[in-house]
C-alpha cells in the first residue's frame, strides 16, 4: 500500500498543479477571443496579450495597464495605453481618441470598470468599436435610461418636422467638432433622425459643456446655440 | 482467530515516522511536480523580440537638465503636437490636431504658421512627422500617403506620393529623415515597411515583410526613424518594443531592446535620436520616459522618471513622441506638455536627471 502511494501521489501531485496552470490558462481562454479582433496586433507566435499587459521582468509585478506613471494626472489611467497606439501611429485616428482641448465622457482614472473600459471591453465584445453596449446613436440609453423622449427630441423626424439642421455630417475623426449630426431609424447611418449623438460626442464635446457637440453661448452659458442648431428661426 | 492485544502508545513512535516521511514526501513530490510544470508550462515573460540589454545600468537616470518647456507657442497654439525639426534657430513643430507646422523662435514665440494659407498644395492630413535636409523641409503627411517637400515658408516644393506596390496597403509614412546623401527614409507603418527612396523620391529598397514580423527580417508598425553619422538608419520597431539598425542601404545590422516595461525595455517606443556619439535616445509613451542606450545597444540610462527602477513612479513627461538633438540639447515633443527641451551631460558627470 505505502509503495502505492509512492507511485500514486506524483501523479496526483503533478495532476492537481497542471489543473491549476490550466485554470488560468482557461480563464485566459474564457476573456474573449482577443486574437479575432482588431486589438490582434501579434506577430506569428508571440501572445496577444503582451501588447497591452506588458511584461514586466520582475515576477510578481502588476502588469500594464495597472502602473500608470503620473497617476493624477489628466492622462492616467487606460487613457495613456490606449492613446499608446491610437495616436495615429499604430491606428489611424488619433485625436478623437484623445484630445486634450476636448472633453471626454467622464471616467475614474485608473478604476476598473470606470476608465474607457466603462464603455470599452478591449478584449473584444459582438458590437463595433468595442463597445459594451449596443451600437447606435442611441446606445447612451444603456446607463442614462432616463435621458429620453420625455425630455430630449430623439426621435423626432428632424426633417420632417421643418427644422433646419446644420453640419448634419460632422466628422471628429477628421477634426471635425463641431455641429450636429443626424441619424437613420436604426441610429446606424445618416439619416434625418435626432438621437443621442445628434447633440453629444463622448469622445470630444465642446468644453466646459456636457461633452455637446455645439458650444454653449458665452453669455449665460445656455445652450441655446445648440437649439439653433436646428431651429434657426427661433 | 486470535485477537492481538495492543496498547495505543506504543504504535505512537511508528505513526510519527509514518507522519514525518508522508509529509516529506509530499513536500518533495510538490517541489518536483512544481519543477515539472513550470519546465511545461513556463509562466509568460517578456517577449525577447530584439537582443535584450544588460540591465547591469537599469537603476542610473541619464543625467539631462529640463531647460525650457513651451507648453503653447507665444501667439499660437498647437494641438497634439508629434515632431520637430530645425533649420538654423528655427523650430518646425508638427501641429498634428491642426494639420500643419508651426515655426517657433529660438524663445519659443510663433514665427509663422504653414498650411494651406501658405501654399494651396499643403494639404496636410494628419501629419506624423518632420524632418529637414538643413535647407527644406519633408513631412510626413500620414493619411495622404506622401512626403510634402517644402522650403522654409511654407511654399511646397515637390510631393513624393508613396505608391503601394502590389499587394500591398496604401502606405501611410508616420516617420521621416533625411540622409546626407539626400536619400528620404519612411515609415510605412501599415504595411510595416522602412521605404528608402533616392533623392528623386523613387523607392529603390524596403526593410520589412510587408505584414507583422520580427527578427531580423519583418516590423511590427514601423515608428520614429533616425540616422548617425555614418548613415546607419535606426528604426523604432513601435510593437516589437525594439530598435533595429539598418545599414544605410537597408539591410539588417542588429536590433536591442526588448517589449517590457522596465528600464532598458520598450514598452512602446515612439521617436528616437541618435547623437555625435553614437549615443541612441529612444522616447517611450507608456513609460513616459526617454530611455538612452549606447552604440551598440548597451542601456545607459532614463531621462525623466522620478525613479528609473519603477515603471509607476512619476514622470516627467506625459506622452513624449518626437525627439530632435542640436548639439548637448534634446528637444522632446510631448502630445500634451508640449516641447520640453533638456541638457544633456556625459553620463559621468552625474548631474542628476528630469527638473
Amino acid at each position: 500500500m505505502r509503495r502505492l502511494i509512492w507511485v500514486v501521489a506524483p501523479l496526483i501531485v503533478t495532476a492537481v498543479i497542471f489543473a491549476m496552470r490550466s485554470g488560468v490558462d482557461v480563464a485566459l481562454s474564457e476573456h474573449k477571443d482577443v486574437a479575432s479582433t482588431a486589438h490582434n496586433v501579434a506577430t506569428a507566435g508571440t501572445p496577444v496579450c503582451i501588447y497591452c499587459h506588458v511584461p514586466r521582468d520582475a515576477a510578481g509585478q502588476l502588469l500594464w495597464p495597472n502602473g500608470q506613471p503620473n497617476a493624477k494626472s489628466d492622462f492616467a489611467g487606460l487613457k495613456r495605453l490606449c492613446f499608446s497606439c491610437h495616436d495615429g501611429t499604430v491606428t489611424r485616428e488619433r485625436s478623437y481618441v484623445f484630445n486634450p482641448e476636448r472633453p471626454d465622457h467622464v471616467r475614474t482614472a485608473g478604476v476598473t470598470g470606470q476608465d474607457c473600459d466603462r464603455c470599452h471591453d478591449a478584449h473584444g465584445t459582438t458590437n463595433t468599436k468595442f463597445l459594451r453596449v449596443t451600437t447606435n446613436a442611441n446606445f447612451c440609453w444603456n446607463c442614462h435610461f432616463r435621458a429620453g423622449p420625455a425630455d430630449h427630441p430623439v426621435g423626432v423626424d428632424a426633417i420632417a418636422a421643418g427644422m433646419h439642421p446644420v453640419d448634419t455630417q460632422f466628422n471628429p475623426k477628421a477634426g471635425d467638432y463641431s455641429g450636429t449630426r443626424l441619424w437613420n431609424e436604426d441610429g446606424t447611418g445618416p439619416g434625418n433622425r435626432v438621437m443621442c449623438l445628434t447633440c453629444h460626442n463622448p469622445h470630444g464635446g465642446q468644453p466646459n459643456t456636457l461633452i455637446t457637440t455645439v458650444e454653449y453661448d458665452s453669455e449665460g452659458g445656455s445652450f441655446q446655440a445648440l437649439c439653433r442648431s436646428c431651429h434657426v428661426d427661433r | 482467530m486470535e485477537k492481538t492485544s495492543y496498547q495505543p502508545w506504543d504504535q505512537k513512535p511508528q505513526r510519527r515516522r509514518d507522519t514525518t516521511s508522508v509529509l516529506g514526501g509530499l513536500i518533495v513530490l510538490l517541489i518536483v511536480g512544481g519543477l515539472i510544470t513550470a519546465v511545461l508550462f513556463p509562466p509568460i515573460e517578456g517577449v525577447k523580440t530584439g537582443v535584450p540589454v544588460s540591465r547591469k545600468l537599469s537603476t542610473l537616470n541619464y543625467p539631462a537638465v529640463v531647460t525650457q518647456t513651451i507648453g503653447q507657442p507665444v501667439g499660437g497654439t498647437w494641438t497634439l503636437p508629434t515632431s520637430v525639426a530645425a533649420i538654423g534657430d528655427a523650430r518646425y513643430v508638427v501641429d498634428t490636431g491642426n494639420n500643419r507646422i508651426v515655426e517657433l523662435d529660438a524663445e519659443g514665440h510663433l514665427a509663422a504658421t504653414l498650411d494651406r494659407a501658405t501654399d494651396s498644395r499643403l494639404d496636410l492630413r494628419q501629419p506624423m512627422s518632420i524632418a529637414t535636409d538643413g535647407r527644406r523641409l519633408f513631412v510626413a503627411n500620414s493619411l495622404a500617403g506622401e512626403i510634402v517637400v517644402l522650403n522654409t515658408s511654407g511654399a511646397v516644393d515637390r510631393v513624393i506620393g508613396l505608391v503601394a506596390q502590389p499587394g500591398e496597403r496604401m502606405p501611410r509614412p508616420i516617420g521621416v529623415v533625411v540622409a546626407k546623401d539626400g536619400s528620404v527614409i519612411v515609415s510605412d507603418a501599415d504595411n510595416h515597411r522602412v521605404l528608402i527612396l533616392n533623392p528623386e523620391g523613387e523607392r529603390v529598397n524596403s526593410f520589412g515583410t510587408g505584414t507583422r514580423a520580427g527578427g531580423s527580417g519583418g516590423l511590427n508598425v514601423p515608428g520614429g526613424l533616425a540616422v548617425d553619422a555614418a548613415g546607419y538608419i535606426y528604426v523604432v520597431d513601435t510593437l516589437n518594443g525594439r530598435i533595429v539598425k539598418l545599414s544605410p542601404e537597408g539591410e539588417f545590422i542588429r536590433d536591442f531592446a526588448s517589449l517590457a516595461d522596465t528600464a532598458g525595455s520598450l514598452a512602446r517606443p515612439k521617436g528616437v535620436a541618435v547623437d555625435g556619439e553614437g549615443h541612441i535616445f529612444v522616447s517611450d509613451g507608456l513609460q513616459a520616459a526617454i530611455e538612452v542606450f549606447g552604440r551598440n545597444g548597451e542601456y545607459l540610462g532614463v531621462i525623466g522618471r522620478r525613479d528609473a527602477t519603477d515603471p509607476r513612479a512619476g514622470s516627467i513627461f506625459e506622452a513624449p513622441s518626437g525627439l530632435a538633438l542640436f548639439g548637448d540639447t534634446m528637444i522632446v515633443v510631448d502630445g500634451v506638455l508640449g516641447l520640453i527641451a533638456l541638457q544633456l551631460s556625459d553620463p559621468g558627470a552625474n548631474v542628476g536627471a528630469g527638473e
